[in-house]
């Protein structure tokens, strides 16, 4: 498999008045060709932030961030043009992310102008096309996004991603903003569209249930750190790091094959600390159940605890 | 599939027509702002065709006719006459004239230049170009605005040109004010940070994205002070360093016959009262567009 994204040791801090706050902490994830890596956390956890490095909205504090081996760490404003073109990003909120004074023409025309993708007089025709694959209808060239439905305008926003020909897609919580049915949809089409075009999809979510069905290996990432990465059949049958096995077993289930599938409950202690004030050694102690000294103490080292399966906590520390 | 450039074309300018009959539908819902209108267009017409509807046209320049000073209104003189003789009503609506140029010349050229300005800084915002560009506004806003027109007037001579030129300086920063708050959340909108990763350029991403999110507040800012600067020009002419004598001006008028109080209130009422009504008109109008943008925005 062709790495096609690796993040090592990337860092974001801000500067603000309560103090530093470390929003992503030394990520280390990378991404194949063609494959959906699911990044999940909770609200606060820097998922969103390591999205917006990849896509250069924030350049990177310290580490990197390599895009087919190309250093792509800083941000938009000095990184060059093609690159733009091979990664894009869809965004949580499909009301703001579409320009409510352009119509639904302009919003498609910008990349294919912008990258010269197609001829001057092509653009409509293209436009009509890039409607055709995320299955809109032609007419809505002619509207504005507050005519169309939340869904809609999260299709558009995707058709405006596709516009360019991408590689790698950045999903920012593509559902979140919908209801569950334009969820099932909107999942779907990005799911048919990678079938279709091999994109490599980026997808963060908060949401675990949408990570069972979409995403190739799935990264849980807590208080600016990687916590596990694991293959998406082998996180869900065999979870390991503490915090991993209090989301999966918080997930609701509806069927009794579901229930069984679930690793035994595991109570959720507290609520994510301030990252302004992130706890000494490993992030998650605090609301750990397993915790010891140790983990009070030292940041756990990575353990591939089997092959593709990495976790981030001592209590899987191999002795040598 | 080939489809006209031509016919998309044709097919959005009937879409937007079709918007703007939705404006005018919200806009008249309000009669304030239709009354608003009104006025204004009266003000524009009858300053557009001063010499054909006053009724003493030769009287707006040095004209002398002691024999009718100071006469009170009649049907002669619907408004009354002046020290000199000259028709009231008449010299009002060529003041019409002086009045409106000098509001829509002054925020004809005080407007682009704010409005650049505040788009480039909120954009950029908290970088050195930020920083420069609103401390230099910052400054110009320091300054009571009524003084600085003064003290320019007063260095160089007291002419129509000057004035203009004076309240021109000091409107600007109300502009870049106005939109750099706009432009300055708008840059964090995900609609901005999607054509930055796209690669759009900046001028692109300021006057094709951002720009037409705050051409409704605009619009109505120049609306609303259409009618302040009528009244910063009427006070610069009141005195005495606006438009100079014999030109027909409002501020001048009501100046001039503010000597005359109370006995010969008209030469002071009735151009004081011009000035009322086509400032009301001027406001009337700008919160009724302020109403009709502000509805289409949700």
């Amino acid at each position: 498999m062709v790495e096609i994204l690796r993040i090592e040791n990337l860092k974001k801090h801000f500067q603000t008045a309560q103090g530093v706050v470390k929003a992503v902490d030394g990520v280390n994830i990378s991404l194949n060709e063609g494959e959906t890596l699911g990044l999940v956390g909770e609200s606060g956890s820097g998922k969103s932030t390591v999205a917006y490095n990849v896509v250069g909205i924030y350049g990177a504090t310290s580490g990197n961030i390599y895009f087919r081996g190309e250093d792509i760490s800083m941000g938009t404003s000095r990184r060059p043009k093609s690159l733009k073109k091979d990664i894009q990003i869809v965004f949580q909120d499909p009301g703001t992310s579409l320009n409510p004074r352009q119509y639904i023409h302009e919003i498609l025309a910008m990349p294919l102008r912008v990258h010269r993708i197609v001829p001057e007089n092509e653009i409509t025709d293209r436009v009509k096309e890039l409607l055709e694959l995320v299955q809109l209808p032609t007419s809505f060239i002619f509207k504005h996004p507050l005519e169309l439905g939340e869904g809609e305008k999260q299709s558009v926003a995707v058709a405006r991603a596709l516009a360019v020909n991408p590689s790698m897609i950045v999903l920012d919580e593509p559902t979140s903003a919908l209801d569950v049915s334009m969820q099932a949809k909107v999942i779907n089409l990005m799911l048919e569209l990678q079938k279709e075009y091999g994109f490599s999809y980026l997808f963060i979510t908060h949401d675990l249930g949408v990570m069972r069905n979409v995403a190739d290996r799935i990264a849980i990432m807590y208080l600016g750190k990687i916590c596990e990465v694991a293959p998406a059949a082998e996180f869900f049958q065999t979870p390991l790091h503490p915090y991993t096995r209090m989301l999966i077993s918080s997930v609701p289930v509806v069927s009794e094959e579901e229930e069984r599938m679930r690793p035994a409950k595991v109570a959720s202690r507290g609520e994510i600390p301030s990252p302004v004030n992130v706890p000494g050694g490993c992030g998650f102690h605090p609301r750990c159940c397993d915790a010891t000294e140790e983990c009070a103490g030292a940041i756990p080292e990575m353990v591939e605890v089997e092959s593709d399966h990495f976790v981030y906590c001592h209590k899987f520390k191999q002795e040598r | 599939m080939h489809s006209d450039t031509r016919e998309i074309q044709q097919r959005l300018w009937e879409k937007r027509k079709d918007n703007l009959r939705r404006a005018w539908y919200k806009f008249s819902g309000n009669y304030l702002s239709i009354v608003g209108l009104v006025i204004v267009l009266i003000v524009i017409l009858l300053a557009i065709f001063a010499p054909w509807v006053s009724p003493y046209p030769e009287h707006r320049g040095a004209f002398v006719d002691f024999s009718k000073s100071m006469e009170p209104p009649s049907s002669e003189h619907l408004l009354g006459t002046d020290a000199v003789g000259r028709d009231i009503l008449t010299r009002v609506i060529f003041g019409f004239r002086f009045s409106l140029m000098m509001g829509f010349v002054v925020i004809g050229l005080a407007a682009p230049p704010g409005i650049v300005a505040g788009l480039v800084a909120g954009y950029f915002r908290d970088t050195w170009v930020d920083t420069l560009i609103m401390r230099i506004t910052d400054v110009f806003l320091a300054v009571p605005p009524l003084i600085l027109a003064m003290a320019i007037t007063a260095v160089l001579p007291p002419n129509v040109f000057y004035a203009m030129l004076a309240v021109t300086l000091m409107w600007w920063p109300w502009y870049a004010r106005l939109v750099y708050g706009i432009a300055s959340s708008l840059q964090n909108e995900f609609f901005v940070q999607a054509a930055q990763v796209t690669g759009a350029s900046t001028p692109y991403i300021i006057f094709k994205e951002i720009l037409p999110n705050s051409v409704s507040a605009i619009f109505t800012k120049m609306t609303l002070d259409v009618g302040i600067v009528i009244i910063i020009a009427a006070s610069l002419s009141f005195v005495g360093l606006g438009a100079q004598p014999p030109t027909p001006d409002l501020g001048t008028m009501v100046s001039d016959g503010a000597k005359y109080m109370p006995d010969q209130w008209w030469m002071t009422v009735c151009p004081a009262l011009a000035i009322v009504f086509t400032v009301l008109g001027f406001n009337l109008l700008g919160d009724g567009l302020r109403d009709m943008l502000a509805v289409e925005e949700v």
